[in-house]
């Protein structure tokens, strides 16, 4: 680890250290499927608490057997319609999606116990906004060359379409039907 | 905490043997490691140094107990795993100070000689972690190549 940055201790945001990592294929590859097991079974793990498998199984609607499984990630054949079973009787919601790299970094860079055990819909977390503002996003993790500032933005001169001759509503017209 | 930032207070700090040369013989193995198995460390510490030791989900880590020939009771292994299927273990133990999780020793499982005796190595080190305080530094993550 010969890095400039830590040469000079500079502290380097963790979208900024893995995203230099990112540049070796087999790097990110391993290490988005291993986080997504990983954080996978800690969700399940924390949203257990101090329950007992059993008595967490029977809050889901699922064998001891299956929620001993969830928590071994690397048993790593997840059914998609348990994990929704999961959400629906935790009033908690689920988001699998395809995303580029850089999304997923930005998604994944949240540990805290609220990320990974999600509070039920109603009271707080119905009022509170799930994702980071581009603009907390912006002041927290990104680069300026990433994300303008508010008032870079701003003074960004705008452009604007170019001004085109609107046709007669007659001409539009025939053209709809 | 690591030499970081992220969304989370670290509840476990990560912390490496130091061998009486004074070698970080963690960050010697792993700075010798592939891509995959560099990542896969990594994805394992950035998820567990979040949660309290007790809350540590299973497959990640395994409470080591004792063997037949072995002393690995007190021990715990975090458990990685190449895209080839060789199991890689790196041998640890909750402590010296609360909330420490000092990792002793890794290995290649698969074929590593040594692996029938790592525990008898692993509570040599520990033994020397418990005593000097300064033979267990915190983890840094890699700031890049």
């Amino acid at each position: 680890m010969t890095g400039i940055a830590r040469e000079s201790g500079k502290r380097l945001s963790r979208t900024e250290r893995l995203g230099e990592q990112f540049k070796k294929e087999k790097f990110r590859k391993s290490y988005f499927a291993r986080q997504l097991k990983v954080f996978l079974a800690a969700q399940i793990r924390a949203l257990r608490g101090d329950r007992t498998q059993t008595e967490f199984g029977e809050l889901i609607g699922k064998p001891q057997s299956v929620v001993a499984r969830l928590e071994r990630e690397s048993y790593g054949k997840v059914n998609l319609q348990t994990l929704i079973d999961i959400a629906t009787k935790l009033d908690i919601a689920l988001i699998i999606r395809f995303v580029n790299f850089s999304t997923f970094l930005e998604w994944t860079k949240d540990y805290s116990q609220e990320a990974l055990a999600p509070q039920p819909y109603g009271g707080v977390a119905q009022a509170r906004v799930a994702l980071p503002s581009r603009d907390a996003v912006q002041r927290e993790h990104a680069t300026p060359k990433d994300f303008p500032s508010i008032e870079e933005y701003e003074a960004t001169p705008k452009r604007s379409l170019p001004k085109l001759p609107v046709p007669p509503a007659e001409q539009i017209a025939p053209a709809l039907q | 905490m690591g030499l970081y930032c992220k969304n989370a207070i670290a509840v476990v700090t990560f912390r490496c043997y130091i061998s009486s040369d004074g070698v970080d013989q963690i960050r010697l193995w792993y700075d010798a490691q592939g891509d995959v198995i560099q990542a896969d460390l990594l994805a394992v510490m950035e998820t567990l140094e979040a949660i309290s030791r007790d809350k540590w989900p299973e497959s990640c880590f395994k409470e080591l107990e004792n063997r037949k020939g072995s002393q690995c009771e007190g021990l715990v292994e975090l458990i990685l795993e190449d895209d080839a299927g060789v199991h890689y273990r790196i041998f640890g133990f909750s402590g010296p100070r609360n909330d420490d999780f000092t990792m002793l020793l890794a290995i290649r499982k698969n074929d590593d000689p040594t692996y029938k005796r790592s525990c008898e190595e692993a509570q040599k080190r520990k033994a020397e972690v418990i005593h000097d305080w300064n033979r267990a530094r915190e983890w840094e993550a890699p700031q890049s190549d």
